[in-house]
C-alpha cells in the first residue's frame, strides 16, 4: 500500500506549470531532443478542474502568436502558449501574460448608450439600430465606416461590403491606413502585389538581421525571441540596429547606426551605390528579374521607367561622405552595410515596422529597402528577404486582403478598375454599376470631412468606427478630431469595449463583444489566416461587430434602401442553413444558429484567386494554427501553405523551371521594380523656436491607446503614465530631472509630461521621444498630419516641438 | 494565488548564467526547471498578482538573463470582478 494522496490544486497547477514552461523551453532544442519528464511538445494543456481550453490568436500585435485559452464556468480562467503553433511555439510576451484579463476590466460597456440632453444615456438595441439606420438612409453618401485592423475577417468583410456593395460610397478605410499603408504602397509598385515574400522562417535562417527604425525586443517580442534563442544556442545571428534613438533592441545589437530623421533614405541609397561602384551588385538576379524605376513629377504607384545608366547616375551623389552628411551615420559604417549587402554568402533579413511606414517619405522608403535586396540579390532564400512587420492583429488579414481601404476592393482588387467593380458585383450579386468607380475618403480626409462644418463642405455627417480609438490616435488632434465638438449635425457612433477618448465625443456608442467572446479570424504578418471560435459570452448587452453590421443593414433593408438588396432582392447578408432556409441573422438571438464567419469567409474566399492570395475553406483553418497564403489544394485533398511567395522552391504559382517570377509585376513582364528615390528632409524640423525632433511611439506592457492593457492592474501598474525620453544633458539644459513634468509644445498643440532619463530608449540630443498609450496625455494633439503623398500614410515619428518645465509639480 | 509558467533565456556567459540560476533558486517564490541549452524553465507561485508581476520584473533585470518569455498563466481568481477591484486601488 502506498501512501498516495492526491494533489492539492495548487501544487497540481504549479507542476502543470513547469511542464508547460519545460516543454516550451525543449521545443526550441534541435529536431529530436526531448526532455524527460514533460508531456510531448504540442498536445494540449492539462484537463485541471474542468478547464475546457480551446485555441485562439493573441488579442494585441500583428505577430499572431496562438495561445491556448482555458475557460471555466464562462470566464477564461488561463492562458498558455500553444505550441502547436510555428508562430510562437508554446511562447508569450508579457501582454499574452494577461490577454484574458483584458475581457475583465471594470468598466466594460454593456448597454447601447445615446446622447441625449448633452449626456449618453442607455437605450435598447433597438432604439440604437434604428437611429444609425435612419442616419445613413437619410444621407448615405454623407456615411463613412472607420474600423482597423482588429476588424476579424469577416467583421471587416462585412463592412467592407455594407459600404461599397450596400451604399456605394466608398467612404471606409481602417487604422490600418495610419499604421502600415506605406507598406502596401511598397510592396505594390516593387512587386505588383501586397504582402511580404517571406516568412518568420527567415528569422530562423538569417545570418544577419537588419532593424530599420524597428524595435522588435519590445514590439514584437516573441520574434524576437526567435533571434535570442539562437544566439543562446550558439549561432552567428548579426544584428545591426538602424535607428534615430537607443532601445531595448539596440543592447542586443552588434552594431547600432543612429540616423538624422529621413536619413534611412540616404542610408539606402548610400547601399545602393556602393554595390554599384563596387561591382557586387547581383548582375544575373537583376538582369533576369528586374526593371529600374522613378517616380514622375505626380507621385503614383507606377512612376515611369528608368534606364539602368540613369539610375547608376541618380545614385552618383550617395557617396558614403555625402550619406554621412545626409544620415549622420559614419561614412564607415555605409561602407560596412555595402559590403555586407555586397556578400552573396551571407543571409540577410530586414525588418521594419511604424519607423519607416509613419513616414511622409514612407513609400520611398519601403521601395528603397526593396530594391537593396533586389539590387544585391539577397532575396528570396529563407533568411534573405526584406520582411515587414504590423502593429495590428490583423493589418494584413483584414485591412490589406479583405482590403478596407477606401480606394480598395477583396483581394488586391481596386475600386477604379472596371473589372474589379465588376468581380466585386458578380460575387456580391449585386445589379451591375452597384459599386462606385470613386475611391472614398482616406482616414485624414475622412475625418477632416467630419470636422468641418457641412456648409462649409465638409461631406460627411455620420461617422461610425468600429475596433479602433481614432479620438487618441489620430494626427494633430484638434484639428481632426476635437473639432467635431459643436458641429450639430454631425453624428459620431462607436463600437468599443471600454470608454475611450472616442467615445467622449459619441453621439452613440455600442457596446461590443471582445476577443473570445465572439467568433473570429485574424490575418498576421507573414500572411497567415488564423481562426477561432467563440469561448466565453460578452457581458451585458455587448454584441459582435459583425453582428452589428448586419443588424443596421437588415434595418435599411426593412426601411426599403434598395442598396441592401442583391439583384434578386434578397438581403445582402442572407445566410442559410443546411437545409437552404434563411437564418434570421440580424437577430441576436439566432446570429450564433449558424457559423456567419463561415458563410461570409467562403464568400469572401472567392475574391482571393485573382491575385494569387488563395485561401482554404474555413473548415481548414479550424484545424490549424493558421496557414499561409496562397494555400493550395494538393492531389490528395489536403491544402498546402507556401512560406515564400515568388520562389520556385516554394511558390506554386512560379512557373515551372523559374527560381523567382513576380507574377503580378507592374510591368507585366515578371519583373520587379527597382526604385530610385531620392533623399528629402521632413516637412518640419526642429529650428530657433521650436529645436526638439519629437518622436512617438509604443511600449513594451501597453497595446497602442492601452485601452486593454491599461484595465490589466498588472501592466497600469508597470508603466502608469506617459513620459517623455531626453538626453541627460538637454535635461540639464532645461532644469529638469527624472519625474519633473515638462510642457511639450508645437505649432499645433501641446501635452504634459513626465521626465524620464536614461529610462528604457535613450535618445541622442535634442530629440523626445513620447510614447503615445496614456489617453490622459494625448501626444497627438502636437502630432504633424503631413502625409505620404502615395499611401496618405501620416508620420508620427518626426516634428518639431519646444520643451519647457511646467509651472505644476512633479508628476 | 498567482501561477506561472516562465522561459528565462541565460546569458551565453556561462559564470553570468551560473549566477542567475543561482540567484533565481535563491527566491522563494520561484521554482526552477531543467535547463535545455541556455532555456530555462521557472514557475513563481507568489500570493497575488501584485507580487507575481514584482518577481517577474526581477527576474527581468536579473543580470544573466537576456530574455523572458510566458508559456502559461493561471488567472484564476484574478478574473473576479471584486478582486481586480481591490487590486485597482491599492
Amino acid at each position: 500500500m502506498t501512501d498516495w494522496k492526491p494533489l492539492d490544486r495548487r501544487e497540481f497547477l504549479r507542476r502543470s506549470a513547469m511542464a508547460t514552461a519545460t516543454a516550451a523551453a525543449a521545443a526550441h532544442l534541435p529536431a529530436g531532443i526531448a526532455r524527460a519528464g514533460t508531456r510531448p511538445t504540442g498536445s494540449p494543456p492539462p484537463d485541471i478542474d474542468g478547464v475546457r481550453w480551446d485555441k485562439a490568436p493573441c488579442r494585441f500585435c500583428g505577430t499572431g502568436c496562438h495561445v491556448q485559452v482555458g475557460t471555466r464556468g464562462g470566464k477564461v480562467v488561463a492562458v498558455a502558449g500553444d505550441e502547436a503553433a510555428d508562430v510562437n511555439k508554446g511562447l508569450l510576451c508579457v501582454k499574452g501574460y494577461h490577454v484574458g484579463a483584458i475581457l475583465y476590466g471594470k468598466d466594460r460597456l454593456t448597454k447601447p448608450l445615446l446622447r441625449k440632453g448633452g449626456k449618453l444615456r442607455p437605450v435598447s438595441w433597438d432604439e440604437a439600430l434604428d437611429v444609425v439606420a435612419r442616419r445613413i438612409m437619410a444621407k448615405p453618401d454623407e456615411f463613412a465606416f472607420y474600423g482597423s485592423g482588429q476588424w476579424t475577417i469577416p467583421e471587416g468583410y462585412a463592412a467592407q461590403k455594407f459600404t461599397k456593395g450596400g451604399l456605394s460610397n466608398n467612404h471606409i478605410d481602417p487604422n490600418a491606413r495610419l499604421c502600415m499603408a506605406s507598406a502596401v504602397t511598397g510592396f505594390i509598385s516593387t512587386y505588383g502585389v501586397d504582402e511580404p515574400n517571406g516568412c518568420y522562417q527567415d528569422l530562423d535562417e538569417c545570418d544577419v538581421v537588419i532593424t530599420w527604425g524597428n524595435n522588435p525586443a519590445e514590439m514584437h517580442p516573441v520574434l524576437f525571441s526567435r533571434i535570442v534563442d539562437r544566439r543562446s544556442r550558439g549561432e552567428d545571428v548579426k544584428l545591426i540596429d538602424i535607428g534615430t534613438r537607443r532601445t531595448r533592441t539596440t543592447e542586443h545589437a552588434d552594431h547600432y547606426l543612429r540616423f538624422d530623421p529621413h536619413g534611412d533614405l540616404a542610408i539606402a541609397n548610400g547601399i545602393a551605390h556602393l554595390l554599384l561602384e563596387n561591382g557586387t551588385w547581383d548582375r544575373d538576379f537583376v538582369e533576369k528579374n528586374c526593371h529600374f524605376r522613378q517616380d514622375e513629377a505626380e507621385p503614383s504607384l507606377k512612376g515611369k521607367p528608368m534606364t539602368f545608366e540613369a539610375y547608376k547616375k541618380a545614385l552618383e551623389p550617395y557617396t558614403p561622405d555625402k550619406v554621412e552628411e545626409l544620415s549622420g551615420v559614419p561614412a564607415d559604417d555605409i561602407r560596412m552595410l555595402g559590403d555586407l549587402f555586397g556578400d552573396p554568402e551571407v543571409k540577410i533579413t530586414s525588418l521594419w515596422c511604424m519607423g519607416m511606414n509613419q513616414h511622409t517619405r514612407g513609400t520611398a522608403i519601403n521601395r528603397l529597402v526593396h530594391g537593396v535586396h533586389l539590387l544585391s540579390g539577397h532575396f528570396g532564400r529563407p533568411g534573405d528577404n526584406p520582411t515587414s512587420l504590423t502593429g495590428q492583429p490583423s493589418a494584413c488579414g483584414t485591412a490589406r486582403e479583405v482590403g478596407t481601404l477606401a480606394h480598395a476592393l477583396p483581394g488586391g482588387r481596386i475600386v477604379k478598375k472596371k473589372e474589379h467593380r465588376e468581380d466585386a458585383e458578380r460575387i456580391w450579386n449585386l445589379p451591375a454599376g452597384r459599386v462606385n468607380p470613386k475611391p472614398g475618403h482616406h482616414t485624414v480626409k475622412m475625418w477632416e470631412r467630419f470636422c468641418t462644418p457641412t456648409s462649409e463642405g465638409g461631406d460627411v455627417t455620420t461617422l461610425w468606427v468600429q475596433v479602433t480609438n481614432p479620438g487618441h490616435t489620430l494626427p494633430n488632434l484638434h484639428k481632426l478630431f476635437r473639432a467635431k465638438e459643436g458641429l450639430e449635425d454631425k453624428f459620431l457612433i462607436v463600437s468599443d469595449v471600454y470608454p475611450t477618448a472616442t467615445t467622449e465625443l459619441a453621439d452613440l456608442v455600442l457596446p461590443a463583444a471582445l476577443w473570445v467572446e465572439k467568433n473570429g479570424m485574424f490575418g498576421n504578418s507573414e500572411r497567415r489566416t488564423q481562426q477561432w471560435f467563440r469561448q466565453v459570452m460578452p457581458p451585458g448587452d455587448a454584441r459582435d461587430d459583425c453582428w452589428q453590421t448586419i443588424a443596421v443593414a437588415r434595418r435599411l433593408y426593412d426601411l426599403g434602401f434598395p442598396g441592401m438588396r442583391d439583384k434578386d432582392g434578397h438581403f445582402l447578408f442572407r445566410v442559410t442553413d443546411d437545409d437552404g432556409r434563411e437564418v434570421p441573422v440580424w437577430e441576436w438571438e439566432h446570429y450564433y444558429d449558424v457559423n456567419v464567419d463561415e458563410a461570409l469567409f467562403d464568400e469572401y474566399r472567392e475574391f482571393s484567386f485573382k491575385k494569387h492570395k488563395h485561401l482554404a475553406p474555413y473548415s481548414e483553418y479550424v484545424k490549424a494554427r493558421g496557414l499561409r497564403w496562397p494555400v493550395v489544394e494538393q492531389p490528395d485533398g489536403s491544402w498546402r501553405e507556401t512560406g515564400f511567395r515568388f520562389s520556385g522552391f516554394d511558390d506554386p504559382f512560379v512557373s515551372e523551371g523559374k527560381d523567382i517570377e513576380f507574377y503580378h509585376s507592374t510591368t507585366g513582364d515578371g519583373r520587379a521594380q527597382i526604385w530610385f528615390m531620392p533623399h528629402e528632409f521632413p516637412p518640419e524640423m526642429p529650428d530657433d523656436e521650436y529645436p526638439f525632433w519629437l518622436c512617438t511611439g509604443r511600449v513594451l506592457e501597453h497595446w497602442h491607446t492601452g485601452t486593454m492593457t491599461i484595465r490589466v492592474p498588472q501592466l497600469k501598474r508597470s508603466m502608469p503614465t506617459a513620459y517623455v525620453e531626453l538626453h541627460r544633458d538637454d535635461a540639464l539644459e532645461l532644469g529638469v530631472t527624472n519625474g519633473d513634468v515638462v510642457v511639450i509644445e508645437s505649432r499645433r498643440g501641446e501635452v504634459e509630461v513626465p521626465v524620464w532619463i536614461d529610462g528604457r530608449g535613450k535618445p541622442p540630443r535634442r530629440y523626445a521621444f513620447v510614447p503615445f498609450f496614456d489617453e490622459t496625455k494625448l501626444v497627438n494633439t502636437v502630432t504633424l498630419d503631413a502625409h505620404d503623398p502615395i499611401s496618405k500614410q501620416p508620420d508620427y515619428k518626426k516634428c518639431a516641438v519646444r520643451i519647457r518645465k511646467s509651472t505644476g509639480s512633479k508628476a | 494565488m498567482a501561477i506561472s509558467g516562465l522561459i528565462a533565456t541565460l546569458d551565453s556567459d556561462a559564470r553570468r548564467a551560473e549566477d542567475a540560476v543561482a540567484a533565481l533558486s535563491e527566491h522563494p517564490a520561484v521554482e526552477v526547471g531543467e535547463r535545455s541549452g541556455l532555456r530555462l524553465p521557472l514557475v513563481l507561485d507568489t500570493p497575488s498578482w501584485r507580487e507575481d508581476r514584482t518577481v517577474y520584473r526581477w527576474i527581468e533585470a536579473l543580470d544573466g538573463v537576456l530574455h523572458v518569455d510566458v508559456a502559461c498563466v493561471w488567472l484564476d481568481e484574478e478574473t473576479d470582478p471584486r478582486a481586480q477591484a481591490q487590486e485597482a486601488t491599492r
